[in-house]
C-alpha cells in the first residue's frame, strides 16, 4: 500500500455546467445536466507542497466537509504530514478557509476516516498518528521506534468546532497489528436491522506475520466507544455500503499488486465477520483506494442506486471513473470518466440536492478536486431522479405505483394433529432487541395459540399456549400450556345463555 | 359454567416494555360449546420472558351499559400512541340485538392494568351479525379500520382512530367485490405501503369452509380504499383446511410475519394435505420499513 506524493505539478480547474432539453418517454421535460469541478486543495497552496488521502462527508445540514492530508515536502527520514478540512455550505460552489484540524509539528497525523450519526447529528472524524520519522516500511518491519496510534475527534456544530482527537488505538487496535489506517474516506451508519444506528469506519492494517488485512472498526454507542470488526486478509483500503437487505458490502483494495480486481465480500451481522472474498471482475484497478456509497434505495427514490469511483486501469493510476449499480453492487452497468489523467484516491458523497460529489486526487494540480454532477450526466440522460414527492410514502401517494416489493418465506412453527386439538389462532407478539426482558440483538417472538376442539364440538377452547423463538423463528420452544393463568375459571353461573346449536350462531363468537 | 380466554393477539407496548396480549374470554357449560354470548369480556395478559409465563388472565372494565355486557377485543389489531395510550378496537352488542357493533377504546395501561378511557363512534350495518373483529392501523396521516362482517368485510378510515367515516364493503380496484365474509382481514402496514392480508370466494376454493383459504395479501389504495387487484399474491395455498384465524406481527425494519395455522375442525381437511401446521409466513421487504424502531 505505497503512498507517493505527486510527481507533477499543474493545476487545472474546470466548470462546466450545462442545461438542456430532452425528450424522454415521449414527454418533453426539462433535464439538468450538470457537471461542475472545484479545486479544493490545490498543490503547493497553503504552505503544503501536496494534499493527499481525500475524505468528504455531507452532514445533517447539507454542509459538506472536506478532509484531506496536508503534506510537507517529503524526506527520506521525514513525514510531517496534517489533517486538513475544509467546509462548504452551498454545495461546493465555495469553501472555507482550508484549517488544519491536527498538526502535531513534525509527526504524521493523517488517514481521516469520517462518518456522519444521522441520529444525533454528530460528525466524527477518525485519524491515525505514527512518528514523523518512523516510516510506512518501518511500522510494518516492526523496525520503527513507535507504532500506530488509533484517534477520534467529533463535531457537534456542523463542522465548525472539533474536539481534540481522542486516542481509541486500545479498542480500535489489535496488539498485533502495526501499520494502521482508519478509512480513508468515509464510513456508514447502520440504517436498518438489529445493527440498526451503528457507525462503521472502514480500515486496515499490517498484518503480524505480513501482509496486510481489510477491516472496520464500529461504534454501538453513537461514538462513545469503538470496537474492531471482522478482518479480511490479503486486502487494504476499504469502503462499505449497507444493502437494502441489511447485509454489509465491502469493497477493498488487492494487497497482491497482482490482482487487478476489486476484492468484496458480505456481512450479515454488522460488519463482525466476513463472507468468503470475490473479485469483481468489472471493478479494474491499478491497486489503489477506491469508494463506493449508496445513492437511492427502492423504498425512498424507486430504485437501488449504488455508486463506485476509482481509477479504472490495470496499470496506471489514471482514469477516475464513476459507476452506477442498479442491483445492490453486484453488477455495474453505467461507467463515467471523471478525468482521463493521473487520478488517485476518491471519495463520494451525495448532496442535499441529489447531486454526486466526488472528492478525488488530481495528479495534474498535486492536490484534491471536488467533483459534482447529476445522475443525468452520469447516465448520459439514461436515468433521473423521480421528482420529490413522487413517491410519497403516505396516503397523499397513488397506491400500486410504487416499486416497494416483498419476497414470501414460508415457514412452519409446528405442525401434527393428536386426534383431540386443534391448534389455532396462532398470533405472534416480539420483544425487540434489547428491550426489558430481551437483553440479545435478535427480537424476541412469542406466539400465543388457542387449542380447541375437534368436531362435533363447536369453538371449544382450552387453556391458553405459547411458542418462543429467539432466533427468528429457526428454532421454536413449546407449545407450553398455561393452565393455571390462562385456562378456564368457573364461574357460578352470571353467563346466561345457552350453548351455540348452529354455525349461524358461532359466525361471531369466536373467529 | 366456565369461562376461558381466546382469540388473543400479542404486541409490544414500547411506553411500559411489556409484551400485552389482549383478546376476549368465551363460556362454556362443560365441553358442549360456547354460550350463545351475552357476556362476555375483553382479556388481557402479560408475558414475561424471564419465567416465559403468561399473567393471570384479567379483563377490561367497561362503562356500565347493557350493550358492553358482551364486549370482547377478539383476534383484533390494536395501535398503541405515542404516548403509550391504546386505540383497542373491540365489538360489542346488546342483549336484545342482534347486530354487533365495532367501536375502538382508547385505554390507558401502566404495564399491569387496562384501563378505559373513552371509545369512539359506534360503527354497526343491519346485516347479518353487524360488525365484529375490527382491525386498526395508522399510514401516513390516517388511521384506518377493518371490519368484519358475514356477507362482506368492510372498511372505513379516519383522523384519529376513534372516529371513522361511514364503512362501505371492501371492493377490488376495478369495483368488483372482494369477496372476503365471515372472518377476519389484518392489517400489514410498510412505510411505503399499505397491505391487506384476507381470505376470498373466487380462488378455486369452494371446497374449504367459507373460503378461508387461500390467505390472500394485497396493497391497499389508502385514498381509494380499495384492493388493487393486481398486486394481489397468495401468502399460503391452501391443504383444504381453513386459515381465517391469523395474525400479523412486525418483526423489524425487513420483515413483516403472518402466522396463521390449518383449523382442522371441519370436513376431512386431511385429504387435502393439511396437518394443524401453524405457518410462519415471513414477507421480507426490498425496503425498510420506517415504522418499526
Amino acid at each position: 500500500m505505497t503512498r507517493k506524493p505527486w510527481s507533477e505539478s499543474r493545476r487545472v480547474a474546470v466548470f462546466l455546467a450545462l442545461l438542456a432539453v430532452a425528450a424522454v418517454g415521449g414527454e418533453t421535460v426539462q433535464k439538468e445536466v450538470v457537471f461542475q469541478e472545484m479545486e479544493v486543495f490545490p498543490g503547493r497552496t497553503g504552505g503544503y507542497d501536496n494534499y493527499r488521502i481525500p475524505a468528504v462527508v455531507t452532514s445533517n445540514q447539507g454542509t459538506l466537509l472536506a478532509f484531506c492530508e496536508g503534506r510537507h515536502p517529503a524526506r527520506s527520514d521525514s513525514w510531517n504530514i496534517d489533517v486538513m478540512m475544509r467546509r462548504s455550505t452551498d454545495g461546493g460552489k465555495s469553501w472555507s478557509n482550508l484549517q488544519a484540524l491536527w498538526d502535531d509539528g513534525g509527526n504524521w497525523c493523517g488517514n481521516p476516516g469520517t462518518v456522519v450519526d444521522r441520529e444525533t447529528g454528530t460528525i466524527w472524524l477518525l485519524m491515525t498518528w505514527s512518528r514523523g520519522d518512523d516510516g510506512e516500511a518501518a511500522i510494518v518491519k516492526g523496525t520503527s521506534k513507535d507504532t500506530c496510534h488509533v484517534f477520534a475527534c467529533s463535531s457537534k456544530d456542523d463542522g465548525v468546532t472539533w474536539s481534540k482527537p481522542a486516542e481509541i488505538t486500545k479498542t480500535a487496535k489489535d496488539p498485533d497489528w502495526r501499520w494502521y489506517a482508519t478509512g480513508p474516506g468515509a464510513g456508514i451508519q447502520v440504517t436498518h436491522g438489529r445493527h440498526k444506528g451503528r457507525l462503521i469506519i472502514p480500515c486496515d492494517h499490517s498484518a503480524p506475520h505480513g501482509g496486510y488485512e481489510s477491516h472496520i472498526i464500529y461504534s454501538d454507542d453513537h461514538g462513545g466507544t469503538w470496537k474492531t470488526g471482522g478482518t479480511i486478509p490479503n486486502f487494504t483500503e476499504c469502503e462499505v455500503v449497507e444493502r437494502t437487505d441489511g447485509t454489509l458490502l465491502i469493497n477493498m483494495r488487492n494487497f497482491d499488486e497482482r490482482r487487478k480486481t476489486r476484492g468484496t465480500a458480505t456481512s450479515a451481522d454488522g460488519g463482525e465477520t466476513w463472507s468468503k472474498v470475490t473479485h469483481d471482475q468489472t471493478l479494474i484497478e491499478p491497486n489503489c483506494q477506491g469508494s463506493v456509497r449508496r445513492y437511492t434505495t427502492v423504498a425512498k427514490d424507486g430504485k437501488s442506486r449504488v455508486l463506485f469511483s476509482n481509477p479504472a486501469s490495470t496499470s496506471q493510476r489514471v482514469r477516475m471513473t464513476v459507476r452506477l449499480s442498479y442491483d445492490e453492487g453486484r453488477t455495474w452497468p453505467v461507467a463515467k470518466l471523471i478525468n482521463a489523467g493521473g487520478s488517485g484516491y476518491s471519495c463520494l458523497t451525495v448532496l442535499p440536492d441529489r447531486t454526486i460529489g466526488l472528492l478525488y486526487e488530481k495528479q495534474a494540480t498535486r492536490g484534491i478536486t471536488f467533483a459534482r454532477f447529476t445522475l443525468d450526466w452520469l447516465t448520459d440522460g439514461k436515468d433521473a431522479l423521480e421528482k420529490p414527492g413522487a413517491r410519497a410514502g403516505g396516503p397523499a401517494s397513488k397506491a400500486g405505483a410504487e416499486p416497494l416489493d416483498y419476497t414470501i418465506d414460508r415457514t412452519t412453527a409446528r405442525k401434527g394433529l393428536d386426534g383431540k386439538r386443534c391448534f389455532c389462532h396462532p398470533r405472534a407478539g416480539v420483544i425487540p432487541p434489547r428491550a426489558p426482558g430481551n437483553p440479545s440483538e435478535t427480537p424476541m417472538v412469542v406466539i400465543t395459540f388457542a387449542p380447541h376442539s375437534l368436531p362435533p364440538a363447536y369453538d371449544v377452547f382450552y387453556a391458553t399456549n405459547h411458542m418462543r423463538s429467539d432466533d427468528l423463528g429457526r428454532t421454536w420452544d413449546g407449545p407450553r400450556e398455561h393452565p393455571a393463568t390462562m385456562g378456564r375459571r368457573k364461574e357460578p353461573g352470571g353467563g346466561g345463555g345457552r350453548p351455540v346449536r348452529s354455525d349461524a350462531e358461532m359466525a361471531c363468537g369466536d373467529g | 359454567m366456565e369461562v376461558v380466554p381466546s382469540d388473543l393477539t400479542p404486541k409490544w407496548h414500547a411506553a411500559t416494555g411489556k409484551l400485552l396480549c389482549t383478546g376476549h374470554n368465551v363460556r362454556y357449560t362443560g365441553d358442549r360449546g360456547p354460550m350463545r354470548v351475552y357476556n362476555r369480556e375483553t382479556v388481557y395478559s402479560v408475558y414475561d420472558p424471564a419465567t416465559r409465563n403468561l399473567s393471570s388472565w384479567r379483563t377490561l372494565a367497561m362503562p356500565d351499559a347493557p350493550r358492553f355486557k358482551n364486549a370482547g377485543a377478539g383476534c383484533t389489531q390494536r395501535f398503541d400512541l405515542a404516548g403509550g395510550d391504546i386505540l383497542l378496537p373491540l365489538y360489542f352488542k346488546h342483549p336484545e340485538q342482534r347486530q354487533y357493533s365495532a367501536t375502538v377504546v382508547r385505554c390507558g395501561f401502566d404495564g399491569g392494568t387496562l384501563t378505559y378511557l373513552e371509545h369512539g363512534d359506534e360503527l354497526t350495518i343491519p346485516v347479518q351479525e353487524g360488525f365484529t373483529e375490527p382491525s386498526l392501523t395508522r399510514f401516513g396521516d390516517r388511521f384506518y379500520l377493518t371490519l368484519r362482517n358475514e356477507a362482506h368485510g368492510h372498511v372505513t378510515s379516519g383522523p384519529d382512530g376513534m372516529h371513522f367515516d361511514k364503512p362501505k364493503k371492501w371492493r377490488f380496484d376495478d369495483g368488483s367485490e372482494l369477496g372476503n365474509y365471515s372472518t377476519q382481514q389484518h392489517w400489514v402496514t410498510h412505510s411505503d405501503g399499505l397491505f391487506l392480508v384476507y381470505n376470498r370466494r373466487g380462488a378455486n376454493n369452494d371446497h374449504i369452509f367459507r373460503h378461508r383459504a387461500p390467505l390472500f395479501m394485497a396493497r391497499v389504495d389508502p385514498e381509494k380504499l380499495c384492493v388493487m387487484r393486481a398486486t394481489e399474491r397468495v401468502l399460503l395455498p391452501e391443504r383444504g383446511a381453513c386459515m381465517g384465524n391469523f395474525g400479523v406481527t412486525d418483526v423489524g425494519p425487513d420483515e413483516t410475519w403472518v402466522t396463521v395455522a390449518e383449523c382442522a375442525d371441519t370436513g376431512n381437511v386431511k385429504n387435502h394435505g393439511s396437518d394443524n401446521s401453524a405457518f410462519v409466513v415471513k414477507i421480507k421487504w426490498n425496503g425498510p420499513n420506517q415504522l418499526v424502531k
